[in-house]
């Protein structure tokens, strides 16, 4: 029982010095002082400014697997692709039969998938082919922290997940959003099939900006070495069209610049915040912007996806009675044929301007523990219609009650709970 | 002031490897004999630190601090020995037969090491010198199977103990 204890306090303590670092941005420093523009707090937590057209949006995921195999086939040059959890099924068979062919006709692609991908726990797991055939077909696949009883050595850092969702082709076409590339997202007919969002645009200069991140980062994880020079952008790419302003945070593990990204744009909110936050796992820091978000006055309406998977629906229904003491206009999907599909899209509206986009849910492991990637587009008319798909999403949902959240808070769900604070 | 400049100088040199590279721990399963007291041989889990100032790809020296613990012959606690030495690659390569272990690329790079050997049962002072023959690694992590070490006393030349360690973990912070 000593030794249970004295392991359960060593690991309090590791979360405890996890949860110092990256979250009190929200709340704290560069993002919630007036003096600054939003700019300039951009600037603070070295989030770059980019220019972008107005991105294609994709809310089905069979239509993105279709965009994505026109992608994939137009590619002269270079792939690069990123997915939390990819994986192959016989429904996916033509997207990645055309990745390897691509690669064997000298394509060079770069695939990054995270070594929880092969531990897929979704309705993936009855479907799933494991991406490893790809390497014999010359794709340069790379699975980020992989899991394995050696691995465990690492200790915490087994924590630590590769959570972005993106893929850039010939330094041309780029694409961000929440879809993995397994089954459930862009492969599953029928309730199987994720609700979910991709964003395509064109934008050199981010292009320019993502891929000077990646080459250092791909080459600290593995011998595959390359070099930056080997992935060109067309600079002239989309420059035709009307171009937007916009800030790109690739956050990283224990990083600042999504706590400062969304707690500099809560902290501009004059209006509304319209927010879908996936797993609304909330530390502290979370729970206080969003109060003090709505105690200014300002609409903040989130709407929590139902989830029918018991393990994470009780986990959040644990947390609900402290998202709900942000007095936000906190709501539930109701549970319906349609939500059978779960709502995985991760998506922030402000003030009828300002769209955030991108990998990260809105909780403490997206904020803390992952590597994300995020942008805020400053497009009123982006968030138009987003705010109309948004308020489809509202219909379907109920105020979540306090009667409720009572029941819901019971001890057997903090298990749950404790599981997604990290994992979630 | 001469002589201060250089040790400054000095001093920056050797931090600036401190600041651009990584330390890492490992853990793994060792067996010893000693030759003299056989009762002494024992089995148990070896950990280690390690500092790898540099990611050369040739030699690519490290440095090491071992220590075991474990049982002896007679079912005793024992902390047989504690190493403090030096590892050097062999060669490391990416194309072998061993690449099917890991998810990732992995390089083969056997290495050899030398290490003051110190057990605080021996009055003697002991050199081992060691060999990982299946050292395989990526960037942040090590797999060793089947490291052996021979330990001797530097006075005499007789050899003093050996073991081997069958499996060693290492992982690097970045």
């Amino acid at each position: 029982m000593k030794r249970v204890l004295v392991f359960c306090g060593l690991f309090l303590l590791l979360f405890l010095l996890f949860g110092c670092t990256s979250t009190t941005s929200l709340v704290k420093g560069p993002s919630v002082d007036t003096s600054l523009s939003f700019e300039q707090k951009m600037e603070s937590y070295d989030i770059p400014k980019i220019e972008m057209t107005y991105p294609t949006i994709y809310f089905d995921g069979e239509l993105w697997r279709e965009r994505m195999i026109e992608l994939v086939r137009s590619a002269e040059d270079y792939i690069i692709i990123s997915s939390f959890l990819a994986s192959s099924s016989d429904c996916l068979d033509e997207l990645y039969s055309l990745i390897a062919q691509k690669a064997e006709e000298g394509i060079r692609i770069y695939f990054i998938v995270d070594g929880t991908g092969a531990f897929d726990m979704t309705e993936t797991r009855f479907h799933l082919i494991p991406l490893k055939f790809l390497r014999d077909s010359g794709v340069h696949l790379l699975e980020y922290n992989p899991m394995s009883a050696a691995r465990l050595v690492a200790g915490p850092k087994i924590l630590l997940r590769d959570h972005r969702k993106y893929l850039i082709v010939d330094g041309k076409h780029l694409a961000i959003g929440g879809m993995n590339l397994n089954y459930i997202s862009i492969g599953a007919a029928g309730n199987d099939l994720q609700r979910d969002s991709m964003y395509e645009f064109a934008s050199p200069e981010l292009c320019s900006v993502m891929l000077d991140e990646f080459v250092p980062w791909w080459n600290s994880q593995t011998w595959d070495d390359v070099l930056r020079e080997d992935f060109p952008v067309d600079h002239a790419f989309g420059k035709d069209e009307e171009q937007f302003t916009a800030w790109f945070a690739n956050q990283f593990p224990f990083s600042e610049k999504l706590a400062g990204m969304f707690g500099s744009l809560l902290a501009e909110a004059e209006v509304s915040v319209k927010a879908l936050p996936f797993l609304p796992f909330f530390d502290q820091y979370l729970l206080s912007v969003f109060r003090q978000t709505a105690q200014r006055g300002v609409d903040v309406e989130m709407v929590i996806p139902f989830d029918s998977r018991v393990s994470n629906r009780k986990g959040i229904e644990f947390i609900a009675k402290d998202l709900l003491s942000m007095h936000i206009n906190l709501r539930m999907e109701k549970e319906s044929e349609k939500t059978q599909r779960l709502l995985h899209e991760k998506l922030m509206i402000v003030d009828s301007r300002y769209v955030v986009f991108g990998s990260s849910n809105l909780n403490y492991r997206s904020f803390t523990l992952a590597y994300e990637m995020s942008l805020v587009l400053d497009s009123p008319a982006l968030a138009k219609e987003l705010e109309a798909h948004f308020a489809t999403i509202f219909e379907d949902s109920a105020p979540i009650t306090k009667e409720q959240t009572d029941l819901w808070r019971r001890l057997d769900n903090w298990p749950r709970y404790a599981f997604g604070i990290i994992g979630g | 002031m001469k002589r201060f400049l250089i040790v400054v100088l000095l001093l920056l040199f050797l931090a600036f490897p401190l600041v651009a590279k990584s330390f890492g721990y490992g853990i793994g399963m060792y067996g010893q004999r000693v030759i003299a007291t056989e009762q002494d041989s024992s089995s148990g889990v070896e950990l280690s630190f390690v500092y790898q100032p540099w990611l050369l790809p040739v030699g690519n020296p490290s440095v090491h601090i071992k220590g075991a613990m474990g049982s002896d012959m007679q079912g005793s606690f024992t902390f047989p020995y504690v190493e403090l030495g030096v590892s050097v690659d062999l060669f490391r390569i990416i194309k072998h037969p061993f690449n099917f272990f890991a998810n990732n690329i992995v390089a083969y790079d056997p290495a050899f090491s030398l290490a003051y050997h110190f057990d605080r049962d021996s009055t003697s002072h002991l050199m081992s010198v060691g060999f990982s023959p299946f050292k395989l690694s990526q960037k942040d992590f090590w797999y060793e199977f089947f490291a052996f070490y021979v330990a001797i006393d530097v006075g005499t030349g007789a050899v003093d103990n050996w073991g081997i360690n069958l499996v060693r973990y290492t992982y690097f912070f970045k």
